[in-house]
């Protein structure tokens, strides 16, 4: 069975956090006596940690592209070398 | 270490910015002392400051970071602290100041192994949807923009989509049978 369009509009609004206290409170009390609704919410929860998941990794790869660019500029070897002189001691 | 007043931070956009360029700079070179002191190699070192970078910008681009130091000292101590989790046996040798101790990692901060399952799954099974949510809860866009970005007709038409994106990859990941177990250790 599919949930309908506006169970899944109240779990959300509940995930983030728009629901009033009151609202908020009846939405746990129906959690707490409908398996159901218990775990949608668990697994859109889920989706929503796979999201930010997705956000930070795509942050990681701007980072990484900018690392690259940074330490292969030949007009930044000055940067490059004091960073791997960091690296480059004998032990 | 250049002490700010308590002010919230506003990130440089990381494509391509100067700006972004040069706090990378400035956070590579006081971490990379820090790694060669511990006899790091160079890719260890560059993969955590990395993650730091990006756990970092997670927090500043959704508006709730303040920042009691340069944004350089943050994100070295955001480093530190992962380059403690990572090297357990390392903590001992690590000296934290004042700044790097008032960092707090949580477990939402920090990727699992089923975290990377839970991605990659979906990743195969709906890119499409990863690209629209993202744009809905982290893009900082109208959704008037959103439509456009997502091929939409209008705003409507985007928000119907939102909500079928949330149901089909509920059900995907509902379907592949992974229970509470396989997300949590």
């Amino acid at each position: 069975m599919r949930t309908s369009l506006s169970d899944l509009i109240r779990t959300e609004r509940y995930l983030l956090g728009e629901l009033s206290a009151g609202e908020a409170l009846l939405y746990q009390a129906e959690m707490a006596l409908n398996h159901r609704l218990k775990t949608d919410t668990f697994f859109h929860r889920l989706i929503h940690r796979a999201v930010r998941l997705y956000h930070r990794k795509k942050i990681m790869e701007a980072v990484a592209l900018t690392g690259e660019k940074i330490l292969n500029d030949p007009a930044r070897a000055g940067f490059r070398n004091e960073v791997m002189k960091n690296f480059n001691r004998e032990s | 270490m250049e002490v700010l007043e308590k002010s919230f931070v506003r990130p440089a956009a990381i494509d391509g910015s100067e700006a972004f360029e040069e706090l990378y700079e400035r956070a590579f070179l006081i971490f990379a002392r820090f790694a060669g002191k511990m006899r790091a190699p160079f890719q260890d070192a560059k993969d955590i400051f990395h993650d730091a970078m990006a756990i970092y910008y997670e927090k500043a681009m959704a508006g709730g970071l303040v920042l009691r130091a340069a944004p350089e000292a943050y994100i070295v101590g955001i480093a530190k602290h992962l380059w403690i989790k990572k090297f357990r046996h390392d903590r001992h040798r690590v000296s934290l100041d004042s700044v790097e101790s008032g960092i707090a990692l949580t477990d939402e901060d920090l990727v699992s192994v089923n975290d990377r399952k839970l991605l990659t799954f979906l990743e195969a099974t709906g890119k499409k949807c990863l690209d629209l949510l993202r744009n809905f809860y982290y893009g900082k866009m109208t959704m008037k923009q959103i439509a456009v970005a997502a091929g939409y007709r209008d705003e409507r038409s985007a928000a119907v989509g939102k909500f079928k994106c949330l149901e089909k990859m509920r059900e995907a990941v509902k379907n592949k049978s992974m229970c509470y177990e396989d997300f949590f250790e």
